[in-house]
Order: structure tokens, then sequence, then C-alpha cells
């Protein structure tokens, strides 16, 4: 199933689309918000792909800092709270 | 520390995209700091890299190397781009493009305009936007590109340059090279073998696909 969510987040628009299958099979986020460096939003994309519904509470967050970390990256108006809740709203 | 300034410019859109990137590349491997300005040839919509090409209605799209959101150029606007090694700047995102917007600030002080930076990334004059700007780093360089308005809008959030005297491109321009070089060492210059090299590349392989421009 394909889900998706958007929202407007201190004035950047923020758009979540995740293919479901029990799993993140792919994710995608989109819009007109600043991150450094860029790769930090594909990194976040590939660590949260294949997280299951069990694994869902305990590692979205994390695994969304993994990503920052590993990019050594920076959000800009949005937060890591903030692509955590919109990835959770998408699905439910 | 002696500054490049490639002047006043007119290209099409690809081709503005490509240059920027190939000085941020040419900055990383020891080149000169440089500011560029220029122009569209034609009106074009950029989009921010994350953007998706479906969130733009128009048929004429580029795709930036820098977030943000899209923005409609046109011939009449006069667009900068600064590019230099990260140290030149401070580390904190908004205080770099506070300190780069600064630059196009004192420009309009030039112009007789009473101009204010906006957070992140916007310069407002009577609290509406009539420059915007987008930064990206990479490999120890910092690149900032923006735009300044000079197309007379109706719009409630934009304004321009139009809308404060009838201002000619070349007064604009002069304004602009006095706002973004009052405090450095500089020398007019044009981009390099290699940056066009590597511009033509950028357009072949990058801004010039739809691959790039369909990627979100």
């Amino acid at each position: 199933m394909k889900y998706k969510t958007e929202d407007k987040i201190n004035g950047y628009s923020v758009r979540v689309e995740v293919e479901w299958d029990n799993v993140i099979k792919k994710i995608r986020i989109t819009g007109d918000f600043f991150a450094y460096p860029e790769s930090v939003i594909e990194k976040i994309e590939e660590k949260l792909a294949g997280l299951s519904a069990e694994a869902w509470e305990s590692s979205l967050l994390s695994r969304i800092n993994d990503a920052i970390e590993e990019e050594k990256g920076r959000l800009v108006g949005i937060s890591m709270m903030d692509i955590s809740k919109l990835v959770k709203r998408a699905v439910s | 520390m002696m500054w490049r300034v490639i002047p006043l410019e007119s290209r099409d859109a690809v081709t503005n995209l490509a240059t920027d990137e190939a000085i941020m590349e040419s900055v990383g491997s020891g080149g000169q700091p440089t500011i560029r300005f220029y122009t569209w040839t034609s009106p074009v919509v950029s989009i921010g890299f994350f953007q998706r090409l479906n969130d733009v209605k128009e048929d004429n799209v580029v795709r930036r190397q820098t977030g943000g959101g899209s923005i409609h150029h046109d011939p009449s606007e006069i667009s900068y781009s600064i590019a230099a090694r990260e140290k030149v700047f401070p580390k904190d995102i908004q205080q770099s493009y506070e300190m780069i917007c600064k630059y196009v600030v004192d420009s309009l002080k030039i112009l007789g305009m009473n101009p204010q930076f906006q957070p992140l990334n916007n310069v407002m004059v009577d609290d509406k936007i009539i420059c915007t700007s987008a930064q990206t780093r990479r490999g120890g360089v910092v690149m900032q590109h923006g735009t300044l308005f000079c197309k007379e809008s109706d719009s409630k959030e934009l304004t321009s340059i139009m809308d404060f005297g009838n201002f000619d491109m070349q007064t604009v321009y002069h304004a602009m090279v006095k706002g973004f070089t009052s405090d450095k060492k500089f020398v007019f210059g044009h981009k390099t073998n290699e940056e066009t090299e590597l511009m033509k590349e950028l357009i072949h392989s990058k801004y010039g696909t739809q691959e790039w421009l369909a990627r979100r």
C-alpha cells in the first residue's frame, strides 16, 4: 500500500510518501526545506527502508538519528521529531 | 584573499546552475573564491533539491542543487552566486546566510531602500521578500545563490526593485557589485577553461537531463 501525508512545519512544506507492506518498502521525503549536506535526506530514506511494524516505536527515531550522525547532517526548519511524526502519520 | 568577480552575464537556466556548481568544484580544488552575477535568457522555474517535479505546473523547469522552494526567474532579474572555502563563512548555517544576505542588504541600501535580513534566507523590504537565496555546502566549500526580483509583481508576499524606482539593470548590477565587494579585494575575471569544461559536463550529465529533473 502507498500512503502519504504532508504538513507545513515552520513555514516549510514537507511531504512523506511511504510504500508499506508491514515494513517500510520505500520512503520519500520531499519539500521546500533545507538540509546539510543534502545527502542526509536520502540517507534517512535508506535507513528507514525495511523498518518493520514491530520495530516501529523503538527504531524509527533512532534510525533517523543514525542517518543524521553518519552524514554529519543538519536539518534546518524541520527536526528529526517532525520527520518521525510524519512517517507515523502517513502509515497510521 | 583576492576574490574574482564574474561580471553580469545572461545565460539559460541549465548553464547558470551548471556554472555555479563548476565554480564551487573549482573553489574546492583551490580555485579563487568567486562572486558571479547573472540573468536568465528566458522565464524559467527553478525547484529545490528536495521538491517534487509534480509540485510545479510550469513546463520550463530546472532543478537546483540547493534546497528550498520553487522560484520564478525572469530575464529582468539579477541573480548572484558566491562560492568560497567554508572557513570564510560562519559555521552556523543561519549566520552564514545572514553574512551573505547582508551583501544584498548593502546593495539595496545603495539604491536608497531600507531592506532587512529575515532568517533563514530572505531579504525583505516593507515586509515583502525582494531577494531569496539558497545555500549548499560540499567538499569544504560554501556556495550560495540568490535572486533579486526586478519584475513588478502583484504578489502579497513578494516585492521588486521596480516597486521602488525605475532602476535600469546596470544601476542595480553596479550597486550589487559594490554591496558584495566593499569589504573585499577583488578583480573582475571570467571562468577558466577547466570551469567551462566542467560546466559543459554538468549540463550534459546532470542539469540538462530528465533523470536529474525528475529525481523527486
